[in-house]
């Protein structure tokens, strides 16, 4: 992923990414790192650089909370969750981003249920 | 994020982590990421040390991520506490500013009030230099006034519990001055722009006075006066001699040749919440008083003598006409200050 080209949509689409993957379940920060990779199909490969940040920026906005407890690997890890007023940015973000991609695949000529499904 | 949800997200203070903590949590939170990174990398099939070189040089500059993530967790309390501080800092000035107003003000009001009662020395050739001037803690309690028949005239602090009666005022002014007939004491307040008598007795003695004793509150004034006088007397006859131009007698004691004493009428007592009833210029000392005539007893005639602009700096006295001349012994009111002995005299113009 370049995150030189559009940091404005790239920060928003992170975002969304972060709050996307944490409604699945808490998660630390690698977890979510990991999570973005398999669900893009190792396409998205989220910076370290800038989850991290993104991550504490979410929590500052009362987007996601923390809590420290033992991994899997059984070492402590900072876990986040999403916060009800993340679920509701998330559902926000989600219908914004349907209809954004949408329309640009209108213009290039390709087909909603294309976009929603991902075979553009 | 808005102001008002900067403020709520640094609130409550207790809770805040400092930037040791922050740094420490992110640090953590870096290592156990670039641990199951290293691991994961380990199951691939490459041996620890190859994994660990990968993984960090895929993680980019720790430091750099732990600033950004301090930054965010720090920076609008940050702005904040500066705030806190600036505001801190601007009240701590308006405190000090008042406080320096205020010693400034009680200084100048003493310094006057030394510098005045040393001018009216000057003016009275051989009297006694007053060296102190009323306490400044003395306007806290409250001020009462006596006029009249008493040895020592003036005003008088209440005492810090607030409480004082009237035996105990006449006695503090040095008692009755040459009682020979009844007197009449009277006390009046004022209070909201309005003045009553609250008190009225005629007595033969002190004695007397302590049969019937008054509890008196700040800004009382106490009357201490003769029997009353038919109208038409002696001492009203005198009074109407007052109005007038007046200039200093060759004989007198007038170091200022340019005094002009004017009288433009008389009160009675009433005049010590009125308005002045002559005026005093002593053009060498650079003073202009203003003086109000109370009483019409030849024994017990009470001026007050007040500079204009000072109305806080009242000083006391006593008038006597003698052979057509007009003797003003300006005495200093407050109970601490020695009176000036030499008279003043004035001739008619």
């Amino acid at each position: 992923m370049d995150s030189t080209k559009s940091p404005d949509l790239l920060q928003g689409t992170l975002d969304m990414m972060i709050l996307r993957t944490l409604s699945l379940g808490p998660d630390h920060g690698y977890g979510v790192s990991r999570r973005i990779r398999q669900a893009s199909g190792e396409v998205l490969q989220v910076e370290e650089g800038s989850l991290y940040p993104a991550l504490h920026r979410l929590e500052r906005k009362g987007l996601l909370a923390s809590q420290w407890r033992q991994s899997e690997s059984n070492r402590r890890a900072k876990y986040y969750r999403l916060t009800a007023k993340g679920r509701q940015r998330l559902k926000a973000e989600r219908a914004a981003w349907f209809n954004v991609s949408a329309a640009v695949g209108r213009v290039m000529g390709v087909s909603r249920t294309a976009v929603a499904a991902g075979n553009c | 994020m808005s102001w008002l949800e900067s403020v709520r997200a640094c609130l409550p203070a207790p809770q805040l982590r400092t930037e040791a903590q922050v740094d420490a949590e992110v640090d953590e939170e870096l290592a156990f990421h670039l641990g199951q990174l290293e691991r994961e990398l380990v199951q691939t099939g490459l041996d620890p040390e190859s994994a660990r070189a990968q993984a960090l040089a895929r993680f980019g500059d720790p430091a750099a991520i732990r600033n950004r993530c301090r930054r965010i967790a720090m920076g609008d309390r940050i702005m904040l506490q500066r705030i806190n501080f600036m505001l801190m800092l601007v009240v701590l000035a308006a405190v000090a500013f008042l406080g320096v107003q205020s010693f400034v003000t009680q200084r100048h009001n003493a310094a006057a009030l030394r510098d005045i009662t040393q001018r009216l020395a000057l003016a009275s050739p051989g009297t006694a230099v007053p060296t102190s001037s009323l306490p400044a803690t003395s306007e806290k309690n409250g001020i009462l006034y006596v006029a009249g028949a008493v040895k020592r005239p003036g005003m008088y602090a209440l005492p810090p519990s607030g409480r004082l009666t009237l035996t105990r005022l006449i006695a503090a002014a040095g008692g009755l001055d040459e009682l020979h007939s009844l007197a009449t004491v009277r006390v009046v307040r004022t209070a909201d722009g309005e003045t009553w008598t609250v008190f009225e007795q005629t007595i033969a003695d002190e004695a007397d006075i302590a049969t019937r004793d008054f509890r008196l509150q700040a800004d009382d004034r106490v009357i201490v006066s003769r029997a009353a006088r038919g109208p038409g007397s002696a001492d009203d006859r005198k009074l109407t001699e007052l109005p007038g131009r007046w200039r200093p007698a060759s004989d007198g004691p007038a170091p200022d040749p340019g005094a002009v004493l004017e009288i433009i009428g008389t009160e009675d007592i009433k005049n010590l919440s009125g308005t002045p009833t002559g005026t005093l210029n002593l053009p060498l000392l650079g003073l202009r008083l203003d003086l109000c005539f109370l009483d019409r007893s030849p024994a017990t005639n009470n001026l007050l003598v007040s500079i204009p602009g000072a109305p806080g700096l009242p000083i006391g006295g006593r008038w006597q006409l003698e052979d057509g001349k007009l003797l003003l012994n300006l005495a200093s009111m407050a109970p601490d200050q020695p009176a000036l002995q030499a008279p003043l005299v004035f001739v008619k113009d």
